[in-house]
């Protein structure tokens, strides 16, 4: 038999193996680029080849912050994130409880509202919203023309933020609903049937019982939503309003009120390609999100429940 | 005879397959054959190595005893909070550097990586599995990897059709990563290419050819559906 010592070597060994596959990318694919994108950031080089390529130190970072664009998609981002994170979280419990109450048709109810996360971003924007959705008469342009038939509106150009917002609250609800239903599952149900037997109501007990117990699943769901915030790149370019140089939808510009963080930094880096300015602009929104995370999780003591269980 | 009997099987395989190969070979010269060539050549390889890469790690971190997998765990989450656009700057610099622009390559490392959610999901799934088993197939000496193969995949079918369906869905879809890494490339992927041909006149969109292509995934996900509801509503975000 094998002693003690030399079977618990053997399985740190063994775990070094299982999941060196995923340690090898780690490194070269999220921890070095990381720093290799610090150190780009306090440079300036061309696109194609690293050439040209001078050290300007914290340059980049002092001009982004002076670059009235910049500000202008900061702000968008933020109030972007302010309405979307939390009426996202609104509709995925809402969706959660609606499809928890009916058991039978559960699974088929959670297929429906997970398909829209399923649709490649590209068509869904495109054949979905633009045309059937925001295009003229789409069904936002029906329902308004029913209260104001002489009146038009051209949703994408004028109101490119609510759309934007809509769009993803339609998209990651069916996740969201999932893991909220997850969540469900772990609120006891006899002390939700002891409560009825008291007389409480059914907004009662979801509001003293089931959503504080809920609690540490929107704490999750609130960083979730702010990644993916963070990630807002090809949906305000496809949902821009004019289609300009080429066809591409490279060259949409996002809608007044609609050119998201992320998608800016895409312009400067890939289309303006300044790839030393845009790896500055991304980890501005790198520490943004680090410093947001971070709020969270210090305030997150005070309203997250976390059961005596 | 058993000798001759590989050699005429290996004969009857070449027949049989050989016309495929050169059919696909000359699947390259028609018009978007290399595109597709390229879409499927991405989606596969990363969904497969994903996949596998994420039920190793998934298992190590549930089922082995090392004090300090937690720890390790968190950096596995952590890789979450990184926007795409961070690592991709210095990635497209350095394959650009490396000649591995239009080439399939970054979507097989990237899948060597496999993907949070992937190990996350089989984390979860293995956690439930009964310890009597492995300690079992422990005592009559079988390694690590002998129990993961013969134990823990065989009866893993479900979550592997969720995790590989979801791996596929991500490179499906991906629109940004594939216009950039096939930026030079003239046949591109189905993806870029359907996008390529896109009039500068806003509403009329090569609609047949879009809705096409959300099929594949949409086939997909209905296959493994009720797995999805299943996987994700019992194991929970508990642990």
């Amino acid at each position: 038999m094998l002693g003690r010592r030399s079977r618990n070597r053997r399985e740190v060994f063994a775990f070094c193996g299982f999941i060196s596959p995923w340690f090898i990318g780690f490194v070269l694919f999220a921890a070095v680029p990381l720093l290799v994108s610090l150190l780009m950031s306090m440079a300036s080089f061309d696109l194609y080849g690293l050439k040209n390529f001078h050290w300007i130190g914290l340059a980049h970072y002092r001009l982004a912050l002076e670059d009235p664009g910049t500000r202008e998609a900061l702000r968008d981002t933020a109030i972007f994130t302010a309405i979307f994170v939390p009426l996202g979280l609104v509709v995925q419990i809402g969706l959660a409880l609606l499809v928890n109450s009916g058991t039978r048709l559960r699974s088929v109810f959670s297929a429906f509202f997970y398909l829209p996360a399923v649709i490649p971003t590209v068509v869904s924007v495109l054949l979905i919203w633009r045309i059937g959705i925001a295009g003229p008469n789409g069904l936002f342009d029906r329902v308004y023309h029913f209260f104001a038939p002489h009146g038009s509106v051209y949703w994408l150009d004028s109101q490119g933020r609510l759309i934007l917002i809509l769009f993803m609250v339609w998209s990651t609800a069916g996740l969201g609903m999932l893991v909220f239903l997850a969540g469900l599952q772990n609120v006891s149900r006899h002390l939700r049937e002891a409560a009825s037997l008291d007389g409480a109501t059914r907004g009662q007990i979801v509001r003293t019982i089931t959503l504080p117990l809920l609690t540490p699943v929107i704490f999750v769901q609130l960083i979730l939503g702010l990644i993916a915030a963070a990630q807002m790149m090809i949906q305000p370019i496809l949902l821009g309003g004019a289609v300009g140089l080429g066809g591409s939808p490279f060259f949409n510009a996002p809608a007044k009120g609609a050119d998201l963080l992320p998608a800016h930094i895409f312009d400067v880096t890939f289309i303006g390609a300044a790839p030393g300015a845009g790896a500055a602009l991304s980890w501005i929104l790198f520490l943004i999100m680090l410093g947001a995370t971070l709020v969270l999780f210090a305030t997150g003591r005070l309203w997250v429940f976390y059961g005596s269980d | 005879m058993r000798i001759a009997r590989i050699p005429i099987l290996l004969v009857g395989a070449a027949v049989f397959v050989g016309p495929v190969v050169l059919g696909l070979g000359h699947l390259t010269h028609v018009a978007w054959g290399m595109a597709l060539v390229n879409s499927l050549t991405i989606a596969i390889s990363f969904t497969v190595l994903s996949t596998a890469s994420a039920a190793l790690a998934g298992f190590a971190f549930a089922r082995h005893r090392v004090w300090w997998k937690n720890v390790v765990f968190l950096f596995v989450l952590s890789t979450l909070m990184v926007p795409w656009i961070v690592t991709m700057i210095p990635q497209f610099v350095i394959f650009y550097r490396l000649h591995l622009i239009n080439t399939p390559w970054p979507w097989v490392l990237w899948g060597i990586q496999g993907t949070p959610l992937q190990i996350f999901l089989f984390r979860q799934f293995y956690a439930s599995f009964p310890r009597e088993l492995e300690d079992a197939a422990a005592i009559d000496g079988s390694g690590r990897l002998r129990i993961f193969w013969d134990i823990f995949v065989p009866n893993s079918k479900p979550i592997i059709a969720v995790t590989a369906v979801w791996g596929f869905i991500l490179v499906w879809g991906d629109y940004l990563t594939q216009d950039l890494f096939f930026l030079l490339d003239p046949n591109g992927t189905l993806l870029t290419r359907i996008t390529d041909v896109l009039p500068s006149t806003t509403q009329t969109f090569p609609t047949l050819p879009l809705a096409l292509y959300a099929l594949p995934p949409i086939v997909f996900f209905l296959f493994v559906q009720r797995y999805i509801t299943q996987s994700v509503v019992r194991t929970g975000i508990k642990g």
